[in-house]
């Protein structure tokens, strides 16, 4: 068992790293600041092939794979955490489930626009009267001829304000009476495609999040995902890759506030001291490092699973429910050791702390995380 | 159509490196390798040469094997292909020594327009091998250049030199030292760093080359380290008391102690 | 180049700056030469190629030489690789120094190298001391002390089988020593050189507008800016002091990023390290990687209103107070 990254995959971290430094770090604050979305941004990640990260080269992306990912959306998310949210969701649950579940022809139409960054991908399940029960959806969508005509609405919608391609989650009834939930691809500039205001968030506040209405647009049956039937297990595979890339997010944020903690300790003196010589912040420090690794290495493994074997649910479903809690309580304790320098918006401390907390929320709250945990615990997945 | 080839080296991510009481070397395991800084502005400098004149740009790196991880970020950058020069031989070769190995390298490889290097390394800091190399290989070395344009195989630019700026021309084959932000590094996209892995990196040891005045190993290199040490300078650390211009008083004191004078009109000090 | 016995005397390459005047640096240089030469009983050398070469002549009688080896020629007027070089090997061959010094500047650097080269010798640049030394490698070698790592490593280098031991020295680095000896040796050597074997071609060759002579790591005297001088004025007012004082402005990332300062100035680790004899730091906080670019100042007085600034630990002499006000009132003093 080898603890360490390939040596490609240092170089993705590295060069990651230094372009997130060089490129996003003037903008994070901005975004943050003014809840905005830069586009000249969007086009610099697309030069280094941010929006098709393991999308085959066939179809325009770099084909990595899933460790390198993680690496990516964590060192993207250690500077501007809503830049990562835009890019894992882009990537995981936007292009991925089109690439694993699409047909020749769905790939051959999106998946370069995807890949290049012209066409923001996301993934939509959330209404609002269905977030944790997630069967419980209500948008419906009524076969007519070969296509279906969709109803409903989505709140919460990650890319919402930016993204032109979605998968939707939909009950459906065909003609000849059949029913269940399907995943379709709605377009943007399908008649009846309505996006609603932004929200105003806590945290994220780079990544436009909005509502979308579908008032009756006709989806044609080339924007059916798999087979009709099986719209919920695509939805629920597809949330399990999801989850790698959202811990991996989580990390970064967690990753960041750490650093600054450690530099803010050594050079802060009281009591004639650098306060990194009290046991009470080298202890906070000790204890977030050790949180760091152990986040650090589930997300691997769950990365690593993605790649080798079919089912990885319970360890995907533990990096994100781990990696979530501990990005909450580092930022937090990153707060308390920059005391009331910490609390400023001059330092970025207090805008790690609120992007951590919807880390713990969306993709599956950490309360489904545990459900999911326990499910395959007791069935036998010890 | 120019073959453009780059120098790079691997060094050590460090700027404050512990040494080990035993071999009184520098630690370097756990420190993560990079590719030295000035080298960036000499692979920006090759890769856009390429695209203009088109051509070839292969990166050269001498060094132990896992300098190829060096010559994978460059090529992932936008070089066309590697050599690795490695041999245990090789190990703790002087600037002489590199000059020396380059030479054999060069002389085989035949074909070459330009070389390029950075300034100087952040480990060593000597700044020689460019100057050696070019006495190895007899070609001009042409450094703080800022404008340059190649036609015909004959190389025009503006460069100072000295109080000059000189206008030159000269006929390739030459090596060219770049000075540090000369230009902007391109960034490194995933992609370049995947596709960086299907391309050609070759190996020159020891016995591909003819060496023939080849000093081998460290104990025939003519500099010889007797000690390495760490190095913490002593500062007073003394603070000024009184009042500002008390202060500002004693600042001129000391500037004066220091031989700062006022510079009289007409004559310097 | 096996028997090192045969090599004698100690050489100093001593440069002519601008065609004006001998480099303060050689000066410096055959102070410690003159050293190095009492110690080993043997002979100081100066070796001279200028335009006018004689007019340098009595200068350098001052500074503790035995010898002086010169040539006068026009193409000699300034540095050129080929013809320096080819010349200065051709004496090296002839006279065998055992030890050959020179200036780390633009030409000594790259004169040095290259003759190390063709002599298939060492050479340890910027050393920061010289010794002779007697180990198992030999008897009275010369031992340089070395800068690594941005100074936070020091190397003690020797040359024992080869020679000439060569090294190059920045300026401020020793002390010039006024000395006349008597009886100087005066040889004047005839210019010999094929214009052929130069390959570079010069069009056209104007002066340049910026004091390239002029440049941070030669600089004896070095005013840095930093954050805390906050606005254009300052810098404006730096440049100013640093112009009464005959020194030098650098500073840190930050005014560069602000534009009050261009790149080529930034002290630090991704920009210049300075040997100055005294570096005063202006409204600079002391991060690290501004810090490594100055740890080799001899002197370093820091000014910041701020008395937790970490500039304070690695000064000498510590000024708690506005930089600008200080500025303004150095200003004054020193406004001719």
């Amino acid at each position: 068992m080898k603890f360490d990254l390939s040596e490609k995959q240092h170089l993705v971290r590295r060069n990651v790293r230094k372009f997130a430094e060089k490129v996003l770090a003037p903008v994070a604050p901005i975004v943050d600041k003014e809840a905005s979305f830069n586009w000249e941004t969007a086009k610099e990640l697309s030069k280094i092939n941010a929006w098709g990260i393991q999308i085959p080269e066939k179809y325009g992306g770099a084909g990595l794979n899933t460790v390198s990912y993680a690496v990516t959306i964590e060192e993207i998310s250690r500077i501007c955490a809503s830049t990562g949210l835009t890019l894992t969701v882009h990537n995981s649950v936007g292009a991925f489930p089109i690439y694993k579940w699409g047909t020749e022809e769905q790939k051959e139409r999106l998946l370069y626009d995807i890949a290049s960054g012209k066409k923001i991908a996301g993934f939509t399940w959330t209404e609002p009267n269905a977030g944790s029960d997630a069967a419980g959806i209500e948008c419906l969508a009524v076969q007519d001829g070969n296509d279906f005509i969709l109803k409903g609405s989505k709140i919460f919608v990650t890319n919402g304000g930016i993204g032109s391609v979605f998968l939707v989650g939909s009950k459906y009834e065909t003609s000849n009476g059949e029913k269940g939930i399907a995943t379709f691809i709605v377009e943007k500039g399908m008649e009846g495609y309505e996006i609603g205001k932004m929200e105003d968030k806590l945290g994220m506040r780079g990544n436009p999040t909005t509502s979308l209405y579908f008032n009756n647009i006709r989806v044609p049956k080339e924007n059916i995902l798999g087979n009709l039937k099986d719209g919920f297990k695509i939805a629920m595979q597809t949330l399990d890759v999801g989850r790698i890339g959202i811990a991996a997010q989580a990390l970064g944020i967690a990753q960041a506030a750490y650093e600054h903690s450690v530099e803010y300790s050594k050079g802060r003196i009281q009591f004639k001291r650098p306060i990194s010589q009290f046991q009470g912040v080298s202890f906070k420090l000790a204890e977030m490092a050790t949180k760091i690794d152990a986040a650090r290495l589930l997300v691997y493994r769950a990365a690593y699973l993605k790649d080798h074997q079919p089912n990885f649910t319970k360890e995907s479903a533990m990096c994100k429910f781990y990696a979530s809690k501990i990005a909450r309580q580092i930022t937090q304790e990153a707060i308390q050791i920059h005391g009331g320098y910490g609390y400023m918006k001059d330092l970025p401390l207090e805008r790690y702390y609120r992007d951590a907390k919807v880390t713990e929320i969306y993709e599956g709250t950490s309360e489904i995380m545990k459900l999911i945990i326990a499910q395959q615990i007791l069935r036998g997945n010890l | 159509m120019l073959d453009i080839f780059v120098l790079i080296k691997q060094v050590p991510k460090v700027h404050d490196p512990e040494v080990d009481r035993k071999t009184g070397t520098i630690v370097r395991e756990g420190i993560e390798n990079i590719i030295n800084p000035d080298d960036w502005y000499a692979l920006e400098l090759g890769i856009s040469l390429k695209k203009k004149y088109g051509g070839n740009v292969t990166v050269v790196t001498m060094g132990p094997a896992q300098a190829e991880s060096a010559l994978r970020e460059a090529i992932a950058m936008g070089a066309d292909d590697g050599i690795l020069i490695c041999d245990n031989i090789f190990a703790y070769s002087d600037t002489l020594q590199t000059a020396l190995v380059l030479k054999e390298v060069f002389d085989k490889i035949e074909n070459y327009d330009l070389i390029i290097t950075g300034t100087e390394t952040s480990d060593s800091s000597t700044g020689q091998v460019p100057y050696q190399l070019s006495e190895a290989l007899d070609i001009p070395l042409i450094t703080d250049i800022f404008t340059m344009e190649i036609e015909d195989k004959c190389f025009k630019c503006q460069r100072n030199f000295g109080h000059e700026s000189q206008n030159i021309e000269v006929d390739l084959p030459i090596l060219i030292r770049v000075g540090r932000h000369f230009n902007e590094p391109r960034l490194i996209s995933l992609l370049g760093i995947k596709e960086s892995y299907y391309k050609d990196v070759k190996l020159f040891d020891f016995n591909a080359l003819n060496c023939p005045e080849y000093i081998d190993g460290c104990n025939k290199s003519p500099t010889k380290v007797v000690k390495t040490e760490k190095f913490v300078i002593k500062r007073k650390n003394e603070f000024i008391e009184g009042n500002v211009n008390e202060k500002i008083q004693r600042l001129i004191e000391i500037m004066q102690e220091h031989r700062i004078e006022k510079i009289w009109t007409g004559v310097k000090k | 180049m096996s028997n090192t016995d045969e090599y004698k005397d100690i050489w100093v390459f001593t440069e002519i700056k601008d065609h004006v005047k001998v480099h303060d640096c050689a000066l410096e240089i055959l102070g410690k030469g003159r050293d190095l030469a009492d110690n080993l009983g043997q002979k100081l050398v100066a070796i001279v190629l200028a335009l006018d070469a004689e007019q340098y002549l009595p200068t350098i009688e001052e500074h503790g030489v035995d010898k002086i080896i010169y040539l006068s020629h026009i193409d000699l007027k300034h540095y050129h690789e080929r013809i320096f070089t080819k010349l200065v090997y051709d004496l090296v061959l002839k006279h065998k120094p055992s030890i050959f010094l020179l200036p780390s500047t633009e030409a000594g650097n790259a004169l040095a190298a290259r003759i190390a080269f063709r002599c298939r010798t060492g050479l340890v640049s910027n050393v920061l001391d010289l010794e002779l030394n007697s180990s198992e490698f030999g008897a009275n070698l010369l031992l340089g002390n070395k800068p690594a790592f941005q100074g936070n490593i020091r190397a003690k280098i020797l040359c024992p089988d080869t020679r000439p031991q060569m090294c190059t020295i920045s300026g401020g680095t020793f002390k010039k020593k006024k000395l006349k000896k008597e009886n100087i040796e005066i040889e004047k050597i005839d210019y010999d050189f094929d214009p052929s074997e130069i390959k570079i071609k010069i069009i056209g060759a104007p002066t340049r507008k910026d004091k390239p002579s002029a440049t941070l790591s030669d600089a004896k005297f070095v005013l840095g800016g930093g954050h805390g001088l906050a606005i254009k004025e300052n810098f404006q007012k730096l440049y100013k002091l640093a112009k009464y004082t005959d020194g030098q402005v650098g500073g840190t990332r930050r005014p560069i990023l602000d534009g009050w300062m261009p790149e080529h100035l930034q002290i630090g680790i991704s920009g210049e390290t300075i040997f100055s004899e005294l570096y005063l730091a202006f409204g600079i906080s002391g991060a690290i990687q501004h810090v490594v670019g100055i740890t080799e100042s001899k002197t370093i007085i820091a000014i910041n209103k701020d008395p937790t600034a970490p500039i304070f630990k690695v000064a000498d002499y510590c000024i708690v107070a506005d930089a600008a006000e200080v500025l303004e009132v150095l200003l004054k003093y020193y406004k001719v």
